[in-house]
């Protein structure tokens, strides 16, 4: 029978690639992302006796991770803040080479409040149902709904001007 | 609309995803850093992290002897490694050689049977011995340095229904301290151990009992020179010296560690105003490229000496003389290194894993680890000055 090391050392090598893409969906920059995987995978062996025993090793991990991620976001957010003299506005000028979009709207999703953020990554890249993303983020279903809602209207708002002044609407 | 959005949110998060190849990972690294902060957090040290930037570079120093390209790592195995002429820490007087595991005691270089010493965060070292919390009652105790235990207070707390669960111990004097925890409030208790008698007691009020902690609402977590530091859920520490009865609020920072200087949470550049506490108290915030803010990556702990002059790396291997960090020492227990703390008579203490076996070294500045234990399947663990 394999010892408790060997059995983390087994499931970080299976689940690496798989959860990294996760962090780096909820982070939007690889650094970032090897930072909450650092993290949140050092707090998994602290608790990996337990860990093992859950009926879903993935979706315990994926709580922590989200959890994590809400903690360092919430740090980052109190030391990144950089006064400016004028509003953001974003750029309409030069040559845009996001014909989809999918630049601008994977920066505007990173813009979003930690919690939106974490829910529209649980419910669109994990397909996770709203029971599942309740539980992982300790929230009522009701407000996963509301939540996923609210961003997607965010999104929408946020990005709707920039593609009519780039003639895409 | 909307339908259309989350169908373009979740081709975004596909497209990005499936683009991206992650870094390798080393889950040795993981599995060392895990093992760590299980045993730190279980020496008692976790509730107040200071972290680091790993990886970064490091103030240079000179080696004894010639020049070393990577100073402050070990060159001959086994050996310390000195920069900039430290000494390492002093020496004071109080128990050494303190670890336990599941079912022992080690003080002194003499093993006593565990007893109602209980395997989890409570115990603390003070001058005349371990102070804990006992097994399931959490009734405060002393393990003195013969081995012997003795309760320091009856198995019902005067106020309130249990007691804290932590018990606060002072390397400086006989003092410790404990919470008796109610509904409504906390009593701190401050306890002479060599007099064997209650110095003072101060009533915290509760303004919210029952989202607290176990703790109850306030806990005396700190005990250093004289003073005890107790942290509150409003949040913030009070600083309390029961000789006197000054009672202070601190601020909202948390002390980690206190031998003179006292070590916060570096979470912000004034949380804590010692003045009160009159002189020879300053606080220490370790900043520079070596330490970073709390917020930066969260999980490691400082640990001060008891003169106050030197704080360990992350690693725990390497100690620092904050007023100079080119004085370093380097030490190379033999292993993977699972624990480190300070000794009192100035070495440090380490736990380390060979395979699956677990061993206790103590090392000193100027000569090779010497073994505390034989390599054991039992889990060694060893036990905190302050939090």
């Amino acid at each position: 029978m394999a010892t408790a090391t060997e059995d983390y050392t087994a499931y970080v090598e299976e689940s690496w690639t798989r959860l990294f893409r996760t962090a780096y969906a909820l982070t939007g920059d690889v650094t970032a992302a090897d930072d909450l995987m650092q993290a949140t995978l050092v707090k998994v062996f602290v608790s990996w006796r337990k860990v093992r025993k859950a009926d879903s090793v993935d979706a315990y991990v994926r709580r922590v991770m989200v959890n994590q991620a809400a903690s360092t976001w919430r740090s980052r957010t109190r030391r990144a803040e950089v006064l400016t003299a004028e509003p953001r506005v974003a750029a309409t000028d030069g040559p845009v080479h996001d014909p989809d979009g999918e630049d601008e709207l994977w920066a505007l999703i990173h813009e979003l409040p930690a919690r939106q953020r974490a829910v529209l990554v649980l419910r669109y890249y994990e397909d996770l149902s709203e029971q599942e993303i309740a539980q992982a983020l300790d929230i009522a279903p009701g407000t996963v709904k509301s939540q996923a809602s609210a961003a997607i209207v965010k999104l929408r708002d946020r990005l709707m001007p920039v593609q009519v002044e780039r003639g895409q609407a | 609309m909307n339908e259309k959005m989350e169908t373009r949110v979740k081709q975004t998060f596909d497209h990005r995803t499936d683009e991206l190849v992650p870094p390798p990972v080393d889950v040795a690294a993981l599995v060392r850093r895990g093992r760590r902060r299980r045993s730190w957090r279980s020496a008692g040290a976790a509730a107040v992290a200071v972290a680091v930037v790993g990886g970064t570079a490091y103030a240079a120093g000179t080696v004894a002897g010639d020049a070393d390209p990577d100073p402050g790592r070990p060159t001959k195995e086994g050996l310390p490694v000195v920069t900039g002429g430290a000494a390492g820490p002093q020496p004071v007087d109080g128990p050494t050689a303190v670890f336990h595991t599941k079912s022992s005691v080690s003080i002194d270089g003499r093993t006593y049977p565990a007893g109602n010493f209980p395997w989890d965060t409570g115990p603390h070292v003070g001058q005349l011995g371990v102070a804990y919390p006992a097994k399931r009652t959490g009734v405060p105790h002393l393990m003195k340095r013969d081995g012997s235990q003795v309760a320091l207070a009856p198995d019902r707390p005067k106020v309130g229904d249990r007691y804290s669960g932590w018990v606060a111990a002072d390397a400086a004097s006989p003092l410790v301290a404990w919470g008796e925890v109610g509904p409504t409030g906390v009593d701190v208790v401050a306890y002479d151990t060599a007099k064997g008698s209650e110095i003072a007691r101060k009533r915290v009020n509760c303004q919210n009992a029952t989202s607290s902690s176990s703790f109850g609402c306030a806990v005396p977590y700190v005990a250093s020179d004289g003073v005890v530091f107790v942290h509150t859920n409003r949040p913030g520490t009070i600083a309390w010296r029961p000789a006197d009865g000054t009672w202070q609020r601190l601020g909202d920072g948390s002390v980690s560690q206190a031998h003179g200087k006292v070590v916060d949470t570096f979470s912000g550049p004034d949380q804590l105003d010692l003045s009160v506490l009159g002189d020879g108290w300053s606080r220490l915030r370790l900043t520079g490229p070596f330490w970073e803010e709390q917020e930066k990556q969260g999980d490691a702990e400082a640990l001060l000496s008891f003169d106050g002059s030197w704080v360990t790396d992350p690693e725990g291997k390497r100690v620092e003389d904050w007023h100079n960090p080119e004085a370093t020492v380097t030490y190379d227990p033999p292993g993977s290194e699972v624990a480190a703390q300070y000794d009192t008579d100035g070495s440090m203490l380490y736990v380390t894993m060979s395979g699956d076996k677990y061993r206790a070294w103590d090392c000193t500045a100027t000569a090779r680890c010497e073994p505390l234990t034989e390599p054991t399947d039992e889990e060694i663990r060893l036990i905190s000055w302050d939090l």
